[in-house]
């Protein structure tokens, strides 16, 4: 069935077809709240708060040739990112976070892969960027979005999407070759 | 010197982060126990408020018509018909009632004007109890005797 058709039966309450759209953009959402809150338990959280308020409100989402599940799931997403901020007394700063807590989550996924170095330093790239250059990234290229998809859930234009995603790659190259030249 | 794609590649190892298996399964049976909001179309709200409206017309005509059984006649096209009709017959009835009427005061009214015969219609008649009149006055006027009288009772 395609998502359209999920997406019509999720908007009359059906939770079959809203779980099936769970399933689909649980660890996507969960991603991209960790990149941004670097805090397990917090992620969980949010991720939760992201689903119930999707799932509470999906009636509301109108079916068009444009508009995008995905990108108003990420909307909610930002949003509540945004808020936790607002309100968080102490939030944490990622740099403050010791490497354990940081890769809690992904302790026993490390071990498999081959180039830990590689991804710790990919990890860490992220911190240098802005919220938004984070959130392009991310969807553009952990989550594999299109420009299109990434503007709507940012609400932005598709050539702001693509001058910040620019601007992103060139900082990130550039803190590689520091890394790489203290290496040296 | 690191290159774009290698970049974007090493990009990509993040998505080995994912949420704990618990977490998901826990989480999804937490949400979809709570229940969605609904909302209508505006269109469907539109469409219920105006039935809405067309069932409060029509059920205040009813109410009234129990009243009125003209009202409620009127619903009826043989009901209608029929009281079309009788109301036309008598409307004619009364036309001719009051036509009738009329004619017989003129007739009557102009019988009186052309009869001569009629005392107190005739001209001559009231001419003469006139001058009767006068004449009287004029006697009262001149008797002297009655100044006499007068005369003696007044000094």
């Amino acid at each position: 069935m395609n998502e359209k058709k999920i997406i019509k039966k999720a908007r009359k309450g059906d939770q079959e077809a809203f779980g099936q759209l769970y399933d689909k953009y649980i660890s996507g959402i969960y991603r991209f709240v960790f990149f941004r809150i670097n805090d397990k338990s917090e992620t969980e959280d949010l991720t939760q708060q992201v689903f119930l308020k999707a799932w509470q409100n999906v009636s509301s989402f109108k079916i068009k040739k444009e508009a995008k599940f995905s990108s108003w799931l990420y909307r909610i997403a930002k949003n509540l990112i945004i808020d936790y901020y607002r309100t968080a007394k102490d939030h944490i700063n990622i740099d403050d976070i010791k490497y354990d807590q940081q890769f809690a989550i992904s302790y026993k996924l490390e071990e498999k892969i081959d180039n830990l170095t590689k991804f710790k330093q990919v990890k860490k790239s992220l911190t240098i960027l802005t919220e938004d250059e984070q959130d392009v990234i991310i969807m553009k290229f952990v989550e594999e979005f299109s420009n299109e998809e990434i503007a709507q859930a940012l609400d932005k234009s598709r050539g702001a999407v693509r001058v910040t995603q620019h601007r992103a790659l060139k900082k990130i190259k550039c803190f590689f070759q520091e890394s790489e030249s203290k290496n040296k | 010197m690191l290159k774009e794609k290698e970049i974007i590649e090493g990009l990509k190892i993040l998505k080995k982060i994912e949420p704990e298996p618990d977490f998901v399964k826990n989480t999804r049976h937490l949400v979809l126990t709570v229940k969605p909001h609904i909302q209508f179309a505006p269109i469907w709200v539109a469409g219920f408020a105006l039935a809405a409206i067309i069932l409060a017309i029509v059920s205040s005509k009813t109410f009234f018509a129990v009243k009125q059984p003209a009202i409620s006649s009127s619903f009826n096209e043989n009901s209608l018909a029929e009281e079309f009709n009788e109301m036309s017959i008598n409307l004619q009835i009364e036309e001719i009632t009051y036509s009738q009427n009329i004619h017989n005061t003129i007739a009557s009214a102009l019988t009186e004007i052309s009869d001569y015969r009629t005392n107190h219609m005739n001209t001559s008649v009231l001419e003469a109890e006139q001058k009767y009149i006068n004449n009287k006055l004029e006697v009262v006027n001149d008797n002297e005797e009655i100044d006499a009288l007068l005369n003696r009772v007044i000094f």
